[in-house]
């Protein structure tokens, strides 16, 4: 790792300012970045880390006016461990107890679990050896090279590398909300870049909290992760979904550059009783728009499918 | 059961489960890793590496780097004596390897250049402002490639050689012909085994020290002293015993570490220089990118057989992947062809093994080197048979079965074999009976079995001391030094050589002292830790001197008590004595004391030797086992859980169960990732998953419920009837699981590892 300056912030602001002289980085609990920093992936290297986790007051879970609410420094055990998630916001608690190993959700905050950088070996590999689309490159490598854990509904800005994150479907299929330091933005639409990056966020905005209302009544959520191995593992693909009020919603991740909200099969179950069948059913639909490309996909969308039905019938 | 008792006494050492004399250190961390070593004016050593398969070096430029402050020096192959080595020294021309790349570079990862400065920082900065230009040549990255007409040679400085095959090794029993034309079943199966990677846990590491004299100081992280030493000596120019190596705490080698290296060499001769201390340590990515790896191996096995099962010829035919340089290939390439022998007996056998050169990172040694292949194909065209010939698998086995006697004509005999007792045993435990007749869908149960070296014969290293030897030391406080170069490397042979030594002289571990593995301080020689060897080989050494220490000691017992000449002098509970007048005895410590007085001053040392004599070409003795597996298989992500693995083992004597289980459950754990997750992502010779992320090693909560059983044998030729329980164990799950796989799914696995997608690949689940 190459020497960088490191403050202990106390405020939000104190980070705001920090940030805008594009040389800084924020660090919350560290878990992607040190990585990223260790192995060099990226084309800048930061002269300054300013520490989030010294800024009082952001690390809390507590239920206000009809929603839910997480401090942005929350680590991912104590939202795994917390009993008002597991019985209401059954889907968060369950995917942050997958996420990689106890000590990294001991170490992870849930603002860094949906903020990580995308999970490609080109992408990721040290020393900035592919500079790749999502770098500002002009190549995306896993075109032409090994994809088989890539997107298998299409690139997006000319990259292929999926988003990992575990918590970022349930919080979508939560319904849930992105608080930063200036706006509240949908989770749906907190991954909708257009640019080289990974959210919505730009250089000097910071997440402070995540807001999920309360389930409407009857409502359920679960996720389930499939992986190679039991621990460690990002997702090979995950798959949240909530039934039970009106609306149902269905997230999967790791099947394209951002989750993907699998709407064909949210109107598949619509109003429909939760049967094997029925499930099957929208398990097809939510790979519906799965392309040929690459090889891998038809494995991927037999996954895809599989968790699909499998997380609604968990729900019967 | 007997034989192993200490006839005098109730308190055995040998199969008691001490407890490691290095636990506690390493368990609070004071343990000391070469990592972990620094010295006054050290330097930081950095390799730079190949970037291409195949090239010819036409210009390298250091200036820039030798100009950064804070390098000390940059070294290339041109400033090096220029001295090949390579482990298999009998054969000269099988020696392909010099620390620094000369003419040519022929793997990515090939070391060019080295470079030693005042922090790692520097060091690899450095490394970055050299420039090499390279002439690129073709390149081969599979045994097909390389064999193909027109194929570039690898390696053609080497006059003897003609194509990429660099070793080949033949074996003939019988008629194979006229005994293929008897068998009712005939079974032709080409298996293709993947390379997979060590993954210890310490990354190798070195640190030199230059002495005042003309002699230099090397501690590694190594599993061979001894051979570090010579070839280090011999790539230097220096006499052998002008350099002394040092292995520190070694975290693991699985064969991994027992080769000179181009950073031991690199570090020692920079040091050297520059008269100050060297350290290279390699990082996670080298060693998964550029370390050794288990060989991948094409074998085609034609096997024939009545339809009562009875085996009557086998045709084995092996293509070892050996990367750029030979390595460990040679024996390799003969273990596989040794190993397709195994397990049963075969009234015909032909083997046909080549080593091939390709501009992959070359293979090396690697737990069990060959025969993991060898039995996986073995073992699953048992259970193919069986299928076949509607026979249950253990009931094929166990009428096919090697027994205690058994031979490979010409090339082994066998002088125990616990197996057939080790196929009733796994049958009984695991109810294999009932419920393997009886799974329900999407389960398996499955079966694999093992033999296993317990030290090599063939002496490729070519040394001319013994290869195994202590020394022991008396003291007249009861205490005994134990000397010896054996290394332990976390497989616990520090402790293991301590019973036996307490065993035999009759007095507690902890009055034990060890020294081990300093090539300076302990006897020569030890090969080192390699073939599942140490046990067997310097336990023999350690029973050598204990009978000489105990000689000496009974003189001076029988001439206290005036003991008729037909006593038997026992050594028991820390005490000399008549073994029928047990009252006419003294303390251990009392019977030094009076020798070294009786002497006139002089310590009572001495040493003992072993080395393996008209044992055949192999082994003195072979382990045996067999596994179960139960697994379940997720039929719609075709994901593979491993519940349960159930095996009994014939390891002979258990010297310490502890340490034979912690064997065993590291075995599991390498065989499962063998047979299911791990594999290296290669393009054009270039390791695309170089981080134990993507380089997928089965984490704690993929490990399946075990039990196991040790079968023992009395092994004539081993330290109280003792064989290997080191790399055997490591080979029966990959067949297993396959077995079971095939239960559950019909998916047969000919070319591993089994991944979810070839599951339902198989199953039909991918058709659109």
């Amino acid at each position: 790792m190459k020497p960088f300056n490191h403050t202990n912030a106390t405020s939000i602001a104190e980070i705001k300012t920090a940030l805008a002289d594009g040389k800084t980085t924020l660090i919350a609990g560290g878990t992607d970045l040190l990585g990223t920093l260790k192995d060099n992936i990226l084309r800048d290297y930061p002269a300054n880390v300013i520490n989030i986790k010294t800024v009082p007051g952001l690390d809390y879970i507590k239920e206000e006016n009809g929603m839910l609410k997480i401090g942005a420094t929350t680590r991912l055990a104590d939202i795994a461990a917390n009993e008002t998630i597991q019985k209401k916001y059954t889907a968060l608690a369950q995917a942050a107890s997958r996420v990689a190993s106890p000590h990294i959700r001991e170490m992870g905050t849930i603002a860094g679990n949906i903020a990580q950088l995308h999970r490609c070996w080109y992408l990721r590999k040290p020393e900035n050896r592919f500079d790749c689309k999502r770098k500002g490159g002009s190549t995306c490598f896993a075109m032409q090279g090994d994809n088989r854990y890539h997107s298998i509904l299409g690139a997006e800005g000319g990259c292929l590398a999926v988003n990992s994150s575990d918590t970022a479907p349930a919080l979508i299929a939560l319904n849930a909300k992105i608080v930063t330091d200036s706006r509240t933005i949908d989770a749906e639409k907190f991954f909708e870049v257009k640019k080289p990056g990974n959210t919505v966020l730009e250089k000097d905005e910071i997440i402070t909290e995540i807001q999920i209302p309360e389930p409407p009544k009857g409502a359920k959520s679960a996720f389930i992760k499939f992986a190679f191995r039991k621990s460690i593992d990002f997702p090979i693909v995950n798959c949240a979904v909530m039934i039970g009020g009106d609306n149902p919603r269905i997230c999967l991740n790791a099947v394209a550059p951002r989750p993907y909200r699998a709407v064909k099969a949210e109107e598949a179950i619509k109003g429909k009783s939760i049967t094997e069948e029925n499930a099957a059913a929208a398990g097809e639909a939510a790979v519906a728009e799965v392309k040929s490309f690459p090889e891998a996909a038809m494995f991927k969308k037999q996954i895809a499918k599989t968790l699909v039905k499998r997380a609604i019938l968990s729900l019967a | 059961m007997t034989n192993k008792q200490n006839p005098d006494t109730q308190q055995n050492v040998i199969g008691r489960s001490v407890p490691r004399v290095d636990a506690p250190h390493k368990a609070t961390g004071k343990a000391l890793y070469t990592a972990d070593m620094k010295l006054p004016g050290m330097l930081y050593g950095k390799l730079l590496r190949s970037p291409v398969p195949h090239a010819r070096i036409l210009n390298i430029d250091v200036s820039k780097a030798s100009s950064l402050p804070g390098v000390k020096d940059v070294i290339i192959g041109k400033d090096t004596p220029g001295i090949k080595y390579g482990n298999w020294r009998l054969f000269p021309q099988t020696q392909d390897e010099f620390p620094l790349a000369m003419e040519k570079v022929r793997f990515i990862g090939d070391e060019v250049a080295a470079v030693a400065a005042i922090d790692p920082d520097i060091a690899e900065e450095a490394v970055g402002l050299i420039r090499v230009d390279y002439e690129e040549l073709p390149a081969v990255f599979s045994v097909d490639e390389a064999l193909a007409p027109g194929a570039p040679l690898i390696h053609d400085e080497i006059e003897e050689l003609e194509g990429n095959i660099s070793i080949d090794r033949n074996i003939d029993v019988g008629d194979l012909e006229a005994a293929f034309a008897r068998a009712d079943l005939v079974l032709d199966d080409t298996f293709t085994l993947h390379a997979v990677s060590h993954a210890y846990l310490e990354p190798c590491a070195v640190l030199a020290q230059p002495d005042t004299e003309d002699r230099l100081t090397l501690w590694t992280s190594t599993q061979t002293p001894y051979i570090v030493q010579c070839l280090l000596a011999s790539t230097l120019g220096l006499p052998e015993n002008h350099v002394r190596v040092i292995k520190p705490h070694v975290g693991g080698g699985f064969g991994g570490k027992m080769e000179l290296r181009p950073w031991d060499f690199c570090a020692a001769f920079m040091a050297r220089r520059t008269g100050r201390p060297v350290k290279f340590v390699l990082s996670r990515t080298e060693e998964l990118a550029t370390g050794r790896r288990r060989h991948a191996i094409k074998i085609r096995s034609k096997v024939g057989f009545k339809k009562d099962g009875t085996l009557v010829a086998k045709d084995f035919e092996a293509y070892l992947d050996g990367g750029a340089y030979n390595s460990m290939g040679p024996t390799a390439t003969f273990l596989c062809g040794n190993f397709g022998a195994m397990l049963y007996r075969y009234p015909a056998y032909r083997y046909r093994g080549y080593h091939v050169y390709t501009n992959n990172p070359p293979a090396g040694a690697m737990r069990g080197f060959g025969a993991p292949q060898a039995m996986y194909v073995s073992e699953t065209q048992m259970n193919i048979a069986a299928k076949e010939l509607d026979i249950d698998p253990i009931d094929l086995r166990l009428k096919n079965a090697m027994v205690t006697g058994d031979a490979i004509e010409g090339v082994t005999k066998i002088s125990s074999a616990g197996f057939v007792e080790s196929l009733q045993k796994v049958a009984e435990m695991s109810g294999w009976k009932e419920k393997h007749a009886a799974m329900p869908p999407n389960k398996g149960m499955g079966i694999g079995c093992y033999s296993f070296i317990s030290g090599g014969v063939f002496n490729w290293f070519n040394t001319p001391y013994h290869f195994s030897a202590c020394e022991v030391r008396a003291y007249d406080d009861g205490t005994v030094h134990l000397l010896t170069m054996a290394s332990d490397i976390g497989q616990g042979s520090d402790t293991i050589l301590r019973q036996i030594l307490a065993q035999s002289l009759g007095i507690s571990v902890e009055n034990i002292r060890i020294t081990s593995a300093d090539t300076t301080m302990t006897p020569k020689a030890d090969l080192g830790t390699w073939g599942s060897r140490v046990t067997l080989m310097n336990g023999n050494a350690i029973l050598d001197a204990a009978r000489k220490i105990k000689e000496n000691l009974a003189q001076i017992v029988s001439l206290k008590f005036n003991l008729n000449v037909i006593h038997e002098i026992a050594f028991a509970d820390g005490r000399v004595f008549a073994k029928l007048k047990p009252e006419r005895g003294i303390s251990f410590a009392e019977a030094v004391a009076m020798w070294v007085t009786a002497n006139r001053g002089r310590e009572l040392t001495v040493r003992g030797y072993y080395t393996p004599r008209d044992k055949g070409l192999t082994t003195p003795a072979y382990s045996f086992g067999a596994q179960v597996a139960e697994i379940a298989v997720d039929p719609d992500t075709g994901i593979v859980t491993v519940e349960k693995i159930t095996t009994a083992h014939d390891c002979g004597t258990v010297i310490n169960p502890m340490a034979v289980e912690g064997q065993l459950e590291g075995s599991i754990q390498m065989g499962l990732g063998y047979v299911l997750s791990e594999k290296f992502v290669m393009r054009d010779g270039k390791t695309l998953n170089t981080t134990f992320l993507d380089y997928k090693i089965p984490s704690a909560e993929d490990m399946p419920q075990i039990e196991s059983c040790a079968i023992e044998t009395y092994e004539p030729e081993g330290p109280y009837g003792a064989k290997e329980a080191g790399e055997g164990l490591a080979i029966p799950t990959a067949p297993a699981v396959a077995h079971a796989v095939f239960e559950a799914t019909g998916y047969r696995c000919k070319e591993l590892p089994i991944t979810p997608e070839k599951i339902l690949r198989a199953t039909g689940k991918l058709m659109e």
